[in-house]
């Protein structure tokens, strides 16, 4: 039986300077994330749950403490590495590059993995999230927001990394399709993935049946 | 990851339509403007190269006037007799001029000989002399000659050397004109011709002051001079410089080795007329000795190139204009362009993508949208080029002619092409052209108004080069923020 995969947070403290105020968004953070579960990360605006994912997801420099996967230090990685082979994220403005059709969007992130650059890996992922090939084949800015989300999410499946994140990913959702996404990520943690949802929401951290923990004034809490 | 960049970069090209075509017209413009003032710039010195050697450069022997005054002015103040010191004009020997002309530099040289004679068969012309009316009153020293002078004899290589011919003020009223092979032929005034009643054909007597011999020559024009003062005289009779020899003093024409005056040479180069002079001063150390100096006349090539230059500085000034107001534009909408796909960056950044990636990817859009436009002002922007040349060429000439009217006079130099004018005996006398070669300006001299504008394969190199360097300097700032930020940086658009 493959080992688990384990995402280790220590210490894991930000400063970040507003108007020549140092803030202390992150204080002190300790958590484990282990591979084949799902996470919810529950706070109120400003509490530190964005900053906190930012730095999961490698796309901040860690100021103070550390974040290890499998007992490696990101830091070692290297930022650039761990997002492309480690982690990827899923963002509540869903962020896809809007000239493209949905497959080109999960295709560039096949390309980028470098495991599978077909059209057809695109489809089938795509399909995975209840995309149809018409469907992929527009440019996402002729899908629903609902539609765009899932294509947010092929396009994290589509590296096959260990760790998926997601900011908020059922904020501009529908319930219906809050319902679909969060399916997806519940799917993802069930295939072996780490899977962190920050969202706002008690009744989405309730409704993904995540392990949920609350972030407030920096501090993460069970 | 490189194979996606290219590839991203593409449909970004295809799918952004207006952006790609704002970016297209502005790399376009661009791209015509510094094309033709590439083009501009080569056809200007080609033009300015051609002028320098078809031109040449005027390099006059002549006293040393400064060191002349230094020596009056030392004697002067050291003679304590009263009376005034005297000084010979410095002239140079025949053979000193025929060795400085025979350097490599020298296209062609003249000189004049210059004798006072005694009218035979006629009578000269009578003078007011107790103004500056004539030559002849002008102190004339008459102590070595055996006889009065009353005639100015003038020996030049050609008519076309008289500076009263190349000025506009002598014309030929009756007859025409000699020329070096022209021997025992003169031409006479239209005042002395009046006064003694002589006509093209009839053969004159001229006795030489020294030998007291007379010398037959037949007149084969008459001119007329709207010049006054000091230097003219009706009683000038213009010949060739063998003819006029003939009334130099015994020993001088003898000798073959005499004096001459008004030596000019023309230089095969406009530019090696100071070379020249460094040659000819270490071959004839004994120039600055007998207070004779080497000094470049240029007024010829200035007034002629002079417009066509300024177009050659302005197509620089507007090339670096075009250049850095390119770099700042572009660099402007690129920055706003990065700023407005922002998400996009941060996503690709968030993907794994190296930062290198992400700028290469603007990059080679830049490149794309940038060939075609480039590619599209090879055909335009030498029509540009035409236009704009001769647009600022007929500015140019416009200042220079209102600048040379405003000038009380000041003669404008020779006309490209100029040098040792070809003038054959039986044509009209030209009514301008060069001066002796073209130097003293003339006023009659033109500068060149036309400018044939090509591009060469190298303008075109240029082009390609100038404006791909444009696209890269103008990244360095959207790619300074892209390499200076992080993900979450770009994504939140802090940046």
């Amino acid at each position: 039986m493959k080992d688990k995969n384990i995402l280790e947070v220590t210490n894991l403290s930000h400063v970040y300077e507003n108007g020549g105020n140092k803030v202390e968004v992150l204080r002190g953070i300790n958590a484990k994330f282990e591979s084949g579960k799902m996470y919810a990360i529950v706070g109120e605006s400003g509490s530190g749950k964005t900053t906190f994912l930012s730095l999961l997801a490698a796309l901040d420099n860690v100021q103070s403490g550390d974040i290890k996967f499998n007992g490696t230090s990101v830091k070692k990685i290297g930022a650039q590495k761990f997002r492309l082979h480690y982690s990827n994220i899923v963002f509540q403005a869903f962020n896809l590059i809007k000239y493209m059709t949905a497959r080109e969007n999960v295709q560039v992130g096949l390309e980028f993995s470098g495991k599978a650059s077909g059209k057809e890996k695109a489809y089938e992922l795509l399909e995975q999230v209840g995309i149809t090939r018409d469907e992929a084949d527009r440019l996402v800015q002729h899908l629903s927001g609902g539609q765009q989300q899932r294509v947010a999410v092929a396009r994290s499946m589509a590296g096959d990394v260990p760790i998926i994140l997601a900011d908020e990913p059922t904020g501009n959702l529908d319930e219906k399709t809050e319902a679909k996404v969060l399916s997806l990520f519940r799917e993802l943690a069930l295939n072996g993935k780490i899977v962190i949802v920050v969202t706002h929401s008690q009744k989405v951290a309730s409704h993904a049946d995540a392990i949920v923990y609350r972030m407030k004034s920096g501090k993460l809490s069970k | 990851m490189l194979k996606n960049m290219f590839k991203r970069s593409w449909l970004s090209v295809v799918r952004k339509p207006s952006r790609t075509v704002i970016i297209a017209l502005i790399l376009f413009v661009m791209a015509n403007l510094v094309l033709a003032s590439i083009a501009i710039k080569g056809s200007v010195n080609s033009s300015v190269e051609y002028a320098k050697s078809s031109l040449g450069g005027t390099v006059y022997l002549q006293a040393d006037i400064s060191k002349l005054r230094s020596q009056f002015s030392q004697q002067a103040a050291g003679d304590t007799s009263g009376t005034r010191p005297t000084f010979t004009r410095p002239e140079a020997s025949l053979d000193t001029v025929k060795g400085i002309a025979s350097s490599n530099y020298v296209k062609d040289y003249t000189y004049s000989v210059e004798a006072r004679a005694k009218a035979g068969n006629f009578t000269a012309a009578t003078e007011d002399t107790s103004g500056f009316g004539g030559r002849m009153g002008m102190g004339s020293d008459t102590s070595d000659t055996a006889v009065t002078p009353d005639i100015q004899i003038e020996g030049v290589n050609s008519w076309a050397f008289v500076d009263g011919v190349s000025s506009g003020t002598m014309t030929i009223s009756s007859g025409k004109y000699f020329d070096e092979t022209t021997d025992n032929s003169a031409m006479i005034s239209y005042d002395l011709a009046s006064a003694d009643n002589l006509k093209v054909g009839d053969t004159i007597t001229i006795e030489n002051v020294y030998t007291e011999t007379t010398e037959s020559v037949t007149i084969i024009g008459i001119y007329d001079t709207t010049q006054t003062g000091f230097g003219t005289s009706a009683n000038t009779i213009y010949m060739n410089t063998a003819t006029a020899a003939k009334f130099l003093s015994t020993d001088d024409y003898n000798s073959g080795n005499y004096n001459v005056q008004n030596v000019e040479f023309l230089m095969t180069n406009s530019e090696y007329a100071k070379q020249f002079i460094a040659w000819a001063n270490a071959k004839y150390p004994n120039l600055a000795s007998e207070n004779l100096s080497l000094t470049i006349d240029d007024a010829a090539y200035q007034q002629e190139v002079g417009p066509i230059e300024s177009v050659g500085k302005f197509a620089t000034t507007i090339l670096w204009v075009v250049v850095i107001a390119s770099i700042v534009i572009v660099s402007l909408i690129v920055t706003l362009n990065v700023k407005e796909r922002r998400y996009e960056m941060g996503v690709l950044l968030s993907l794994g993508a190296k930062k290198a990636n992400v700028i290469g990817q603007v990059l080679v859009e830049l490149i794309v949208v940038g060939t075609v436009a480039f590619a599209i002002s090879v055909g335009t922007g030498t029509a540009v080029a035409k236009v704009m040349g001769q647009k600022l060429l007929d500015q140019q000439v416009s200042q220079s002619t209102s600048s040379t009217a405003n000038s009380f006079g000041r003669p404008t130099g020779g006309s490209i092409g100029g040098g040792m004018p070809n003038l054959s005996s039986g044509e009209s006398a030209p009514t301008g052209g060069a001066g002796r070669f073209g130097g003293g300006a003339s006023a009659n001299t033109k500068a060149i108004k036309t400018i044939d504008v090509s591009a060469t394969v190298a303008d075109y190199l240029i082009l390609f080069g100038v404006s791909y360097g444009v696209i890269v300097l103008a990244l360095v700032v959207p790619g300074w923020n892209i390499v200076k930020y992080q993900p979450k940086e770009i994504l939140s658009g802090k940046e």
